[in-house]
């Protein structure tokens, strides 16, 4: 049995090493801070996560189902199988009126189905998703002007976007780094989205959001617009649809208007948020207004227009590591029964690069040479190297031109 | 008589109890849970992967982004034996690691351009290349150890579970009274002072463990000579 300690002796002991803590939480001071925009993206990544793991529900779909209707907040969309079951009557009277309670809440669920934007594939598509990496989050936007914003979910890889809907793909440089490529088009009908639309992609750490099928808001980072013809063809051929709208790239410090093109917006800043935009022209050509005045900006030129409304200009090249995380997010290309001249289209159009045939002949037979097989996850740049020496041709790049010749063989 | 009776507080649980009733509720799929969580122990998480990468704020967040999300799947088998933030600075360290390997990335050298001006002919004091050591006449020795222990405390209140840390730090640093605690930790002012108690011993003990030399570390033995 061990024996009672004084309590005196406990009091002063338990003093002095107050005393020491004292000491050494003053000495050390306070802990450093870390920053906020960090921990955010850490947090909102890891929500993502949980929801996917956890299968657990939003905050405002748990307070809904709990208790009850929110004056400033959608009505919850419950299933059918939530719903109280209705009481069975006899007389006929109550009958027509459970039947018409039923038609009604019907009714009423359909009319928040279409409106709410609590579930994030809700409304109708205007884009679909064609390739994805890492991780992507979408939410869709809040029904009415000072509701909150339904929350952060996982993109699903066959995802298709709904009108208003929020996109967040990962920052940084691990696995999770997140990149989207995103094919934007009218919805003929609902859930399916045009085939032939303008090629949308998300770099990783940006957030934008889908206003329209040809309206985009770019909140954070960068993204990359090809309205050209349909992957596939010949880079620069045209091709492109008469009727198809401009796309308009929204950002906080003007807007950006294609004319026919394809080209980078990025928002540039630190942790203080954007205090910059630059729009970076690869093909064709892109329109830049900014409190109502227009700059246009051409092939191989790049456009800065910062906070305080001073402007730059200065030629770029269309290809390099400055335009390697377009390439990296195409989607895939599936060669079978394409043509020599489709995949070099291909390659030209993601990696910028002009393509020369080192024989005449060769140009002419691009037409005639029909590939089989499947390249996996190899990307434009690397697609040559892959591809051509089974077609017995072999490729090299010389300054952003990749010249495809008949291979040499040494006997 | 006639005095009404306070009503005991109930008894604490420990603190590998509440981490461990934390996870399990976040696991669950309660959002006050995952925001306690976030909130506990992703800002400490950030400082120890900060310290590990040279204050590469990109690739730290990035690190301990993957760290989390991956530690969600296992934090199931979590039973509370280590603190939590212990077992979450084990896998982040393993993921720096992890990292490193892949990449395999060499430290990164200080050339001869990166170091300050020599300016000793001239009034200015030479700045010290160390940031934050030495600066104000203190031995680089001096300053080191400082640094070290500084860093010692932070890492302590780290692996305390967040509340402890931060009743510690209201009462040591910010000097709150005790009432002005518990209404912030919303509990009473008997329950906030046993709260202090135990926060005083747990950071003690991991203060006194972080102090100790790695079990790995040997003192030298007299060789024997051969007979």
């Amino acid at each position: 049995m061990s024996e009672p300690t004084d309590p005196t002796i406990q009091r002063a002991d338990e003093r002095t090493a107050e005393r020491e803590v004292q000491r050494l939480l003053e000495e050390a001071g306070p802990r450093p801070e870390v920053s906020q925009k960090d921990l955010a993206t850490i947090k909102t990544a890891f929500r993502a996560e949980w929801v996917r793991h956890t299968g657990a529900v939003s905050g405002a779909e748990r307070t809904d189902t709990n208790g009850g209707t929110q004056p400033d907040r959608p009505a919850p969309l419950r299933l059918e199988r939530d719903r109280p079951r209705p009481t069975r009557r006899v007389a006929f009277g109550p009958l027509l009126a459970a039947a018409a309670a039923v038609v009604l809440t019907a009714g009423l669920g359909w009319w928040w189905w279409q409106h709410s934007a609590t579930t994030p594939m809700a409304g109708p598509a205007v884009a679909r998703v064609e390739a994805r990496q890492g991780q992507v989050l979408i939410r869709s936007a809040a029904v009415r002007s000072g509701a909150d914003p339904a929350p952060w979910s996982v993109l699903p890889a066959d995802g298709r976007i709904p009108l208003g809907a929020e996109l967040q793909t990962s920052p940084g440089a691990s696995e999770l780094r997140g990149s989207l490529a995103l094919r934007l088009g009218p919805a003929p009908k609902p859930g399916s989205v045009s085939e032939d639309g303008p090629s949308l992609r998300l770099d990783a750490g940006s957030r934008a959001r889908i206003v329209s099928a040809s309206v985009i808001e770019l909140r954070e980072g960068a993204l990359y617009v090809d309205t050209g013809p349909a992957p596939g063809d010949e880079a620069g051929t045209g091709g492109e649809s008469e009727h198809r709208p401009a796309v308009e790239i929204r950002t906080p410090f003007g807007v950006a208007t294609d004319i026919g093109t394809r080209f980078e917006v990025r928002l540039l800043g630190g942790d203080a948020g954007p205090d910059a935009l630059r729009v970076r022209v690869r093909e064709g050509e892109v329109l830049v207004e900014q409190s109502g005045i227009s700059e246009s900006a051409g092939l191989g030129e790049e456009l800065t227009l910062h906070a305080d409304g001073t402007l730059d200009r200065s030629p770029i090249d269309t290809w390099g590591a400055e335009w390697e995380w377009v390439q990296q997010t195409a989607p895939p290309f599936d060669i079978e029964g394409r043509t020599l001249r489709e995949l070099l289209g291909w390659v030209a159009r993601e990696t910028g690069w002009r393509i020369r045939y080192g024989d005449p002949e060769l140009a002419q037979r691009a037409d005639t040479i029909v590939l089989h097989g499947s390249m996996g996850g190899v990307t434009p740049d690397q697609a040559p190297d892959v591809v051509l020496p089974g077609a017995g041709l072999s490729a090299r790049t010389v300054d952003g031109t990749l010249v495809v010749a008949p291979r040499v063989t040494t006997e | 008589m006639g005095e009404t009776e306070a009503t005991p507080d109930p008894p604490a649980p420990s603190p590998s109890l509440e981490e461990m009733a934390l996870v399990r509720a976040m696991l669950a799929g309660d959002e006050l849970a995952l925001e306690a969580f976030g909130d506990g122990y992703f800002p400490g998480l950030l400082r120890f992967a900060l310290a590990r990468l040279h204050g590469d704020s990109d690739l730290a967040r990035d690190l301990v982004q993957t760290t989390v999300c991956k530690a969600l799947t296992k934090l199931k088998g979590f039973r509370g034996e280590a603190p939590l933030f212990a077992w979450l600075c084990a896998c982040c360290r393993n993921e720096i690691a992890m990292h490193f390997r892949k990449k395999s990335h060499r430290p990164r050298l200080v050339t001869l351009d990166d170091m300050p001006a020599d300016s000793s002919s001239g009034a200015e004091p030479t700045p010290s290349p160390f940031p934050g050591l030495g600066g104000s006449g203190e031995s680089p020795d001096r300053a080191l150890l400082r640094k070290e222990k500084g860093d010692r405390v932070h890492r302590a209140l780290d692996l305390l579970p967040p509340h402890y840390a931060r009743a510690l730090e209201w009462k040591y640093l910010q000097r709150l009274p005790v009432n002005e605690i518990a209404t912030r930790l919303e509990q009473s002012p008997k329950a906030t002072e046993s709260l202090l108690t135990r926060a005083r011993n747990a950071f003690r003990q991991h203060y006194e463990d972080l102090s100790r030399p790695p079990d790995n570390i040997r003192p030298f033995r007299k060789l024997e000579a051969p007979s």
